[in-house]
């Protein structure tokens, strides 16, 4: 335990000063800003575009519209924007040696892969609280309305499943050799993801369907209790996932 | 008593074997130099007795403990100094060995006085430079105070010399010497005359296996022999002198006017050449003994 609060400290202080906590912060930050100030002006801006003299009634702009562009812009770009971030967290380590000094003084592998974990998720975690916070703020300045009501159930699905997306990202980077293979590795399992939502009938057991159903989650038109299959099934597979990279390390000869 | 003891140890890379049958061990309190060509399976050989590679067969163990592969609880013993060693360019050198020590267990009250001690060995600044801006020499003197951090029983090095200048190349052998009696150090290089200079026993690894192994002043003994060499005046003497001593071909070499005659086992040859030349009446240019070096041994081994 003690060699894992020594390196998941180490882990921090690098995630700082290498500035990747930083990146993700800013970005999320941006993303918090954006997403009100988006809903709010989206009217206008469609309004600018319209030929003059068009008579069209451009609904007025609410709290949903703002929430939307958050779910959008984190699980489009934001995720997307941590694996580009992470996808080499293991592999950068294995390939340029970095582990072996340590290794040699009595280093559990296991501790390497937890401290990473850890790490990932906390940042994952930190960001998206970031975000959801700026735009929660601005939002009610923007928009003071009663239409999200259902908010919580939403963010927690998204988060859950970003946790299962950073730890397929640590596997990925585990198993892989380099940054690249990581990337492609995690890249594919969100791909695949992305493509198994068409099929509508598993909807209530597909993780997936965490990150796709936030606005319908949000404005309560299905309950969070009807994916309480795909939460399981989540759950299942962070685990899984985390086994098979603490698996992958231990075999791997260094 | 034995620090390392190694027994039938093998391992292949897919379908290229490396290591076949090797077996070797280093006594405690000596300078072991591990000597092959690049490629030969030295540091594959290094990397199983820390446990970081799986053998596919054979045994080592490390102060009377078998290592496990994946699991190190012998490297307590050992301190480990990779062919190229790798840190974090973003800490300082102090930051890296508090890191380290932290890692290994090293109580919080010695770790201050630890590392200005072994950076004060190993002659590096302790001041705020990051790593990033190290040379490749000052890399390989924070990779040496890395290893000795914890007051290891046994030092591996691995060609930690290759890539230093002739000034950082002394300064590195001075302070492997300065362990001899305290540690015991395995000294991995290509380079024979820094393996001559401070180890006292060699092993020598050739296609997988350990050639010759033992100390370093018997090996030169028992499996090299003297060479002398003349310089003659003038081919005359050259003739006169080949007829006089009647020297099979395959025990001399000539270069012109210079001949290079090899010792056979068991059969000293300095006095006979001398009287040769004497009998002879043949002055020569100059007359010279050469004893056999670590560099002749491993020659022969290799063959």
């Amino acid at each position: 335990m003690k060699q894992l609060f020594i390196f998941s400290k180490k882990e921090l202080t690098e995630c700082i000063k290498t500035k990747r906590f930083l990146i993700a912060e800013i970005i999320f930050i941006l993303f918090g800003l954006m997403n009100p100030l988006l809903a709010k002006l989206m009217p206008r801006i469609i309004e600018s575009t319209l030929p003059k003299n068009t008579s069209t009634s451009i609904p007025t702009p609410t709290s949903l519209d703002s929430w939307t562009q958050f779910f959008k812009n984190i699980n489009q770009l934001g995720l997307i924007i941590l694996v580009i971030l992470f996808c080499d967290i293991v592999s950068r380590e294995l390939a340029n040696g970095y582990l072996i000094n340590f290794l040699t003084k009595g280093l559990s592998r296991w501790a390497i892969i937890l401290s990473k974990q850890f790490l990932i998720w906390f940042v994952w975690t930190i960001s998206l609280l970031t975000s959801f916070l700026v735009t929660a703020g601005y939002t009610r300045y923007y928009f003071n309305d009663q239409l999200s009501r259902h908010l919580f159930p939403a963010i927690f699905a998204l988060w859950l499943f970003g946790m299962l997306l950073m730890t397929v990202v640590v596997t990925g980077s585990t198993i892989s050799a380099n940054g690249a293979k990581g990337l492609f590795l995690s890249g594919g399992f969100y791909a695949l993801g992305l493509f198994s939502t068409i099929f509508t009938t598993t909807k209530s057991y597909n993780p997936f369907s965490l990150m796709t159903q936030n606005v319908q989650l949000l404005q309560g038109k299905q309950n969070l209790a009807n994916y309480g299959s795909a939460l399981l099934i989540t759950v299942f597979l962070i685990i899984t996932s985390l086994i098979i990279s603490l698996t992958v390390l231990n075999h791997k000869q260094i | 008593m034995n620090a390392v003891t190694i027994n039938h140890l093998k391992k292949s890379f897919g379908s290229k074997s490396i290591l076949n049958d090797v077996s070797f061990s280093v006594p405690q309190g000596s300078i072991f130099g591990f000597v092959g060509e690049n490629g030969a399976g030295k540091t594959t050989t290094m990397k199983i007795i820390l446990g970081l590679l799986e053998s596919d067969q054979g045994e080592v163990i490390v102060n009377g403990q078998q290592v496990r592969y994946g699991r190190s609880l012998t490297n307590r013993f050992i301190g480990y100094l990779p062919d190229v060693p790798a840190f974090y360019p973003y800490m300082t050198a102090r930051q890296y060995l508090q890191l380290t020590a932290a890692i290994s267990g090293m109580a919080h009250t010695q770790i201050d006085r630890r590392i200005s001690s072994v950076l004060n060995t190993v002659q590096l600044k302790d001041d705020l430079t990051k790593i990033r801006g190290y040379s490749r020499g000052m890399k390989q003197r924070l990779g040496m105070a890395v290893a000795m951090l914890n007051q290891p029983q046994i030092l591996i090095c691995d060609e930690p010399t290759s890539a230093l200048d002739p000034l950082g190349r002394k300064a590195f052998l001075d302070i492997l010497a300065s362990l001899r009696g305290q540690t015991t150090v395995i000294f991995s290089s290509h380079i024979l005359s820094d393996i001559e200079r401070v180890c006292d026993r060699v092993a020598i690894l050739h296609n997988g296996h350990i050639q010759v192994s033992g100390k370093i002043s018997t090996l030169t003994q028992t499996h090299s022999n003297k060479t002398f060499q003349i310089d003659f005046v003038n081919s005359t003497d050259v003739n006169k002198f080949l007829v006089q001593t009647g020297l099979s071909k395959t025990t001399y070499k000539q270069d012109q006017l210079t001949l290079t005659i090899y010792e056979q086992p068991g059969q000293p040859l300095g006095e006979l050449l001398l009287a040769d030349l004497s009998k002879s009446r043949i002055v020569p240019k100059q007359f010279q003994q050469f004893e056999p070096s670590l560099e002749d041994v491993f020659l022969e081994a290799i063959k």
